[in-house]
Parts: structure tokens; sequence; C-alpha cells
């Protein structure tokens, strides 16, 4: 059953490949195409392997068969500080589709952190990455949430330490039935966002943080920040404490633990 | 909390024979791609195709244009800021002049922009937004380097 297909949320579209470059660039490919009112979003993106998978900044995303590589195309009706608390839903998304998907997960929840903004850590290492870019379209604004879940491998030599599932010791599923459950997660936690704003998303990120109230140093382009990871701001960011108990608000950066 | 997409029947999915299937036709028929519909949810069965990025518009200075580039240093910011052609930044963010490290600048101060055509790009929490130019014109000043953390309306660029 490996290629089978997932089940979608109600109005959402597959478009489905065993080989893409990118699922987010097939997004802003579709995007560009997409007319005014033809009721067709959202898109769920969904590769077997990516041949040019990227994440942050350029980087390369390691896309080897087995493991899950989608991204959801849908409208961007919200100003970009509004909408980049999809990031944190995203997040909240990936691991309850990760505790429906695999046992174990659901009986150890406390194995599955995330780290600010939206990296999803399973045992303290990254499993799951999310990248969200918004564009233009000539009809609208568009977001895609590029997700990649590391189901059977991960890359090793990163930055930040990897893992997947399977290297877990935990039984994988197949990335058809993870995208099902990772669908409909995101589905029920952006319509709650929709509903009742940031506020209840903003709560449940926090029961999940890692590195809440420790030490984290903070990557910046030319400057590398430490402190201690106070609180999620009202928006989304990150407030890092310093020495001198000034908090540094920051929108942006690569965080790691225990400096 | 609810778990609706388990009330939806297997038979709501197509199994992966049709998509063999439908694989197989595209390599027969040569088309790039087929796409049916089959009790609500649709799928598109395509072939990997090379993308067509869009190029920067990069478009050549007249000496016209060179002689609006600001050439009287840090003096002349304070008015530049009050600029009609101001962009400013929407979101509190990290500023990229480039798609990604190591690649040219989306335009450089002298270049004709069109309206809507990338500036930069403002990161936040893992989004990366970016900036489009709110009129056509000439970049007048880059106001800040690759890289820098930028406030909420912070101007970044200014058009002319």
């Amino acid at each position: 059953m490996k290629d089978a297909l997932p089940i979608l949320p109600k109005g959402s579209r597959l478009v489905f490949f065993d080989e893409i470059d990118s699922t987010s660039e097939e997004a802003r490919r579709i995007g560009q195409k997409l007319k005014a009112g033809d009721g067709a979003l959202p898109i769920w993106i969904w590769a077997l392997r990516q041949s040019k998978g990227r994440g942050r900044r350029g980087r390369t995303w390691v896309s080897e068969t087995g493991n899950l590589f989608c991204t959801l195309l849908r409208a961007c009706d919200t100003p970009p500080l509004v909408s980049a608390q999809l990031s944190f839903v995203a997040a909240l998304a990936v691991i309850e589709a990760l505790q429906e998907s695999v046992p174990e997960l659901a009986a150890q929840p406390e194995r599955l952190e995330v780290k600010w903004p939206n990296d999803v850590l399973l045992d303290r290492r990254k499993v799951s990455g999310i990248l969200l870019e918004s564009f233009s379209s000539p009809s609208m604004p568009l977001l895609a949430i590029g997700i990649g879940i590391n189901l059977i491998s991960h890359p090793s030599c990163t930055l930040f330490p990897a893992t997947d599932i399977k290297t877990a010791g935990l039984r994988e599923p197949e990335p058809g039935s993870c995208l099902s459950a990772l669908a409909a997660s995101v589905e029920r936690w952006s319509q709650r966002w929709r509903q009742e704003g940031f506020a209840p998303i903003r709560r449940a990120w926090l029961v999940r943080a890692a590195g809440l109230h420790g030490r984290l140093s903070v990557a910046l382009p030319h400057e590398t920040l430490e402190g201690t990871f106070a609180d999620l701001s009202e928006n989304g960011e990150l407030l890092l404490e310093g020495e001198d108990g000034q908090q540094r608000v920051i929108a942006a950066g690569e965080v790691f633990f225990g400096v | 909390m609810k778990n609706d997409h388990k009330k939806n029947t297997k038979s709501d999915a197509f199994d992966h024979d049709v998509i063999r299937d439908l694989a197989g036709l595209l390599e027969e028929t040569n088309l790039t791609e087929i796409e049916i519909e089959h009790e609500g949810l649709r799928v598109r069965v395509a072939r990997h195709l090379s993308p067509a990025a869009p190029l920067p518009v990069v478009t050549a200075l007249t000496p016209e244009q060179l002689a609006l580039s600001p050439g009287h240093g840090s003096e002349a910011e304070p008015e530049l800021v009050q600029h009609a052609g101001t962009i400013t930044s929407p979101m509190v963010g990290t500023a990229y002049l480039a798609p990604k490290p190591g690649d040219p600048p989306f335009v450089k101060e002298g270049d004709r922009v069109t309206e809507g055509q990338t500036l930069m790009i403002i990161e936040a929490m893992k989004t990366m937004n970016p900036i489009p130019a709110t009129r056509a014109g000439v970049v007048l000043k880059v106001l800040v380097p690759d890289g820098q953390p930028v406030e909420y309306g912070e101007p970044l660029l200014i058009i002319e």
C-alpha cells in the first residue's frame, strides 16, 4: 500500500507526484496559474521524492522515498504578521498527526516537543521541518506551507541533530496515511485559529515548547544571542532574556539548547 | 477533539492501482497531466516538467536614472525616510536582500522596478514574506543591510 492515497478534508484538492523538484516550488507554479474564484483551494501537493527539496535560506532538505514531503497551498487573506501564526498552527498539527499515526507516541506524548518556532522534535532531535512562503499570484495572495516529516530516514551532519520515526524505534506510518492525519489536523487547528485567534494556539504551543525557561542560543545572520527563553510573545516572537534582565524580541533565528 | 477525517470511508480514497493506471496512461498518451474527480476528491497525476522560473527584471541604467542615485551619504537619510516612495516593513523580522545566501540581490540602487516586483524578503516565525514594490520606479536607496533584524514600520527601501 505504499502509494495509497490520503483521505483529505472535504473541499481539499490533492496533487500527487512520484517525484518533483520541490512540492513548494510546485505550489508556486500552481499558484501562478490560479484564477480568481475558481474555488480550487486549499491544495495539498504531495510527492514520494523530491529532487530539490529545500529548507530555510536555500538549505537542502534531503528527500528520500519513505518520508513525507508535502505543501499546503492556501489563500492568504490576513496581514503577514497574522499569517505567520500559521507557522505554529502547522507545528501543532504535525505533533498531533504523529500522535495519531504512531501509536507509541499517543502513549508517550512527552517525547514530542517543538523548537521555536516550528521544528518538531522527537526525543530532542528534529523529526520535521516546516517552511512557510507567502507570494502573490495574479489573482490573489497565497501562502505555501511546506512540511517535511522524517519517517524512515534522516540526514546526518545537520547543525541541529535529526532523527526519524524508525530510528527512534517506533513503527513508521506510510507517508500517505501520515498525510491524511496531517491534513485533518491542520484543518482542525486552522479552524480553531480562525475562530479564536492566536491565544489558544500560543497556549498549546507553550505546553510543547522545548527549552522553555532554559538557556538558549539563537543564531541570527550576523550574530549569536544567548539568554533564557522567557516566553512566547502574543505574536509568536521568542522572548530571550539576557544577563542584564533585558528581553529581546526575536522574530527569526535558529535556536540551540543548553548553552 | 473530533477526528473528522476518520468518518470518511475507505471508498473515498483512490487505491494505488488507479494512480498507477493514470501514470501508465500518461506515458502512453504523452500527456503531461491527467486530472480525475471521484466522489469529491480530485486527483491530478503529472509528469515532472522543468520549472519555468521567472527571471528577475534587471534594466540597464540610463544616465538620467543614475543622476537620481543619492551620492551624498548619510546626511540625506532623515529626508529619505520621509519620502513618499518609502517601503516600510509590515512586521518585525529579518530582512534578506537576496533569495538565498550567495545569490545576487533582488534589486540594487538604481534598478528600475515594476509594481509588484519583489524587493526583499522579511522572515518572521519561519515565514518568508516577499516585500513587493508598491509602484513602478527606480530604487533610490536600500536602507537595510542583508540579514538585518527590522522593526514594524521600519523604512526598508525608497523608490523614486
